[in-house]
């Protein structure tokens, strides 16, 4: 069995996944699973909300479209998936992995050829964005005027 | 947790069972037929059609004890989102088995005369639609009268035969076997045939 927090971390880096990437990587893996539709994939909208940097008081960011679905294998195992956009194939594809994820047969392979380098990916895209933002950051300092003593 | 299948066509299959409902609450009596699941342990396709496509987030559904086993609270609560009412006082679905009592049926809201339309449905779960002692019914929708027969509870049918509720005031039936459902609003008389 897997810890809940194992578990947050893939299904953290499936939601964020690219659909043309991750189809990719899992084409590559050539794994096959029967399935059942629990949950037909559906789109809705879920609201953000955010903290100025972090520590400041809540607030309503906006609203971003979800796709969500649910899977079952032929075993009984649940697979869910919320992934960010609308693409519904790629939702029903992460809910498969969700649930092949959580088998120890399948655990290893997906985790070192799909979800690590998917992080990886994430990680150095955030980065790129970090570094963007930092060139263009300005610092404001307020001058003592001699004119207002 | 036993989660089994809702719609696998979600908005259309919706569309279509709430068209069905709509029909059967309009021309009370006519039976129509509800598709698009297998039902959910003791519900069944019917019920679960009636939950799935009317219950939502806003509306608390009460489940009978005899059907509120662990398969159908999951179920209604994975597909619908809808809260499971602590009472029948604050209950807007009230789904029932044969088993119901009087008392009951006067525990459940009816609205006020300013929003009658905070009510509740009532989806009774019954044996048979057309195997009970014969019943007439007159009023909107019903060109002369229109018989039917269902296998009712003697709550429900002493209920629905004495109407002392004054309308705009009053519980919605909606009677469900198998995958047959036919519905008896508020304004139906209901008399004995």
């Amino acid at each position: 069995m897997f810890t809940q927090e194992q578990r947050q971390c893939w299904m953290a880096v499936l939601a964020v996944s690219t659909p043309a990437r991750l189809a990719a990587l899992w084409q590559a893996l050539e794994l096959r699973a029967d399935y059942q539709l629990v949950r037909a994939p559906e789109i809705g909208l879920t609201q953000l909300q955010a903290r100025m940097g972090a520590t400041g008081s809540r607030f309503v960011m906006g609203d971003m479209t979800v796709t969500r679905a649910v899977i079952r294998l032929e075993d009984g195992t649940y697979g869910y998936s919320y992934i960010a956009g609308r693409d519904k194939a790629h939702a029903e594809l992460c809910a498969l992995i969700d649930a092949l994820m959580q088998h120890d047969a399948h655990h290893e392979r997906l985790q070192h050829n799909l979800i690590e380098p998917l992080a990886a990916l994430r990680l150095e895209q955030q980065q790129l964005r970090g570094r963007e933002i930092a060139a263009s950051r300005v610092d404001f300092f307020t001058l003592v005027r001699g004119d207002n003593q | 947790m036993n989660l089994l299948t809702g719609f696998s066509q979600p908005i259309a299959q919706c569309q279509q069972n709430f068209r069905l409902i709509l029909k059967a609450l309009s021309e009370p009596g006519v039976r129509v037929s509800l598709t698009g699941t297998a039902g959910w342990g003791p519900l069944g396709s019917a019920a679960t059609a009636v939950l799935l496509t009317l219950a939502d987030g806003e509306t608390p559904v009460w489940l009978s004890p005899d059907l509120a086993d662990s398969t159908a609270v999951d179920n209604l609560r994975f597909h619908t989102g809808a809260p499971l009412a602590g009472s029948l006082a604050a209950a807007a679905f009230a789904v029932f088995g044969p088993e119901i009592s009087d008392a009951q049926l006067w525990e459940l809201p009816c609205g006020s005369e300013v929003s009658p339309e905070y009510s509740a449905t009532v989806v009774l779960q019954i044996n048979h639609l057309d195997q009970g002692a014969p019943l007439h019914l007159r009023g909107p929708g019903i060109k002369t009268r229109r018989e039917i027969a269902p296998s009712l509870p003697a709550a429900v049918r002493d209920y629905l035969l004495a109407r002392t509720r004054r309308f705009p005031l009053g519980i919605d039936f909606l009677l469900v076997c198998a995958d047959g459902l036919l519905a008896l609003p508020r304004t139906t008389i209901v008399e004995e045939g």
